[in-house]
């Protein structure tokens, strides 16, 4: 084995290629802490009195819905509404 | 720069997604369940896919595709347009479930949801509509027996709107079931079969009608049916009395006739129809329905002039 193929050896088994023996639990551990802090976040916000969706925003989706649903229906079905041809 | 992104998000109020809302909001407009989870991309496909799936179907069935496939296609659309919007309400619903903690994005307000809502499905989705019925396909129903043995009464029928204009598919020619505007009510659309087309010489003598000196009575067959062709089109209507008559077809306009001669009101009435008032050929049964019940053998009709070799 010569220099450059010692060189190159070193460079494949060195640190430079291989990931850190705690790099997936360090990524984990950050993504639960994220979760954590958004959870801790909406229990601080709720504690602190997070209203539940209004009624007029409940009514306001119903009406919407209704409109729509009924839209969307008139839209799949726009070709087979008849009109009269004597 | 990642801490600004950061501060920028942390800045951001965490709520909760209601799986519910998505759900209900998708159902209202599709994509748009999908536009309150911030999947602002996938809600745009949604929308789009849903509301030109339809559109370029009725656009192949006017234009290319031979009129026994019609009812076919247009069911296939009707089912791909259902199909889409129930999916996007099932997907809004699980992403909502999974991702239920979120930060509120910035754009997601009350003023922003009402104009997206009000400007697909009252202006979007109405346009394409209009599109359709306007310029591919549109269906009609035939409330009197002038047309048969061709188009019976309670016939619903599908006709090609690409019909009768400079870009369009298909002209009008002899023997198409066209549909017009009514000369005498404007509001009423009438169906009727092309006879005369401009220039031609349309007469009727003891019954039997002749367009340019050549008789269109081929062959008579049992109960008053009588097969009628002209040039390589033939097609079948009901003798009846009817006055003897000769008109010759003015520039612009075409001369129709029922195809129950002795019982129609038609251009021996009201006289010539403007050809621009031409608006659509009728193509394929869909639904029948008369005072005994629906008439199964009906579906699926072809009404288009049956093509002599």
């Amino acid at each position: 084995m010569n220099d450059l193929d010692k060189n190159t050896e070193a460079l494949l088994t060195g640190a430079m290629v291989t990931a850190p023996d705690d790099f997936r639990d360090a990524v984990m551990q950050r993504v639960a802490a994220h979760e954590r802090e958004l959870q801790q976040e909406l229990m601080a916000i709720e504690k602190a009195g997070l209203q539940p969706v209004p009624w007029w925003q409940w009514m306001a989706l119903t009406v919407g819905s209704l409109i729509g649903v009924g839209q969307v229906l008139r839209f799949i079905f726009s070709v087979w509404f008849v009109t009269a041809a004597g | 720069m990642n801490d600004l992104i950061e501060s920028a998000e942390t800045r951001a109020p965490v709520t909760r997604r209601n799986p519910l809302i998505a759900a209900i909001m998708s159902a209202a407009l599709p994509g748009f369940g999908q536009l309150y989870n911030g999947q602002v991309n996938r809600a745009i496909w949604v929308f789009l896919i849903f509301s030109l799936v339809t559109v370029p179907l009725a656009m192949v069935v006017a234009a290319y595709l031979p009129a026994p496939l019609m009812l076919g296609v247009l069911a296939v659309s009707v089912l791909l347009g259902a199909g889409v919007w129930l999916w996007g309400i099932i997907d809004a619903m699980q992403f909502a479930r999974r991702n239920r903690v979120c930060r509120k994005l910035p754009w997601q307000t009350s003023g922003l949801y009402t104009l997206v809502f009000f400007l697909c499905l009252m202006v979007v989705l109405p346009l394409i509509v209009s599109y359709v019925r306007e310029h591919q396909v549109q269906a009609f129903r035939t409330p009197s027996g002038s047309m048969l043995p061709t188009v019976q009464p309670g016939d619903f029928i599908f006709a090609n709107k690409n019909y009768n204009c400079p870009n369009c598919w298909s002209s009008v020619k002899h023997g198409d079931v066209a549909i017009f505007v009514y000369p005498d009510n404007r509001n009423w659309h009438y169906i009727k079969r092309i006879i005369g087309m401009p220039g031609d010489t349309v007469a009727s003598q003891d019954g039997v009608v002749s367009v340019n000196g050549e008789q269109l009575s081929k062959t008579s067959l049992p109960g008053e049916i009588i097969e009628e062709q002209y040039q390589n089109r033939k097609w079948t209507v009901i003798g009846g009395e009817t006055e003897d008559f000769s008109v010759t077809v003015k520039p612009g306009h075409v001369y129709v006739l029922g195809d129950n001669r002795g019982k129609s009101n038609d251009s021996r009435e009201f006289g010539q129809v403007p050809l621009a008032d031409v608006v659509g050929r009728a193509r394929q049964v869909w639904f029948s329905k008369n005072q005994d019940g629906i008439q199964w053998s009906r579906l699926g009709r072809v009404l288009s002039p049956e093509r002599v070799e």
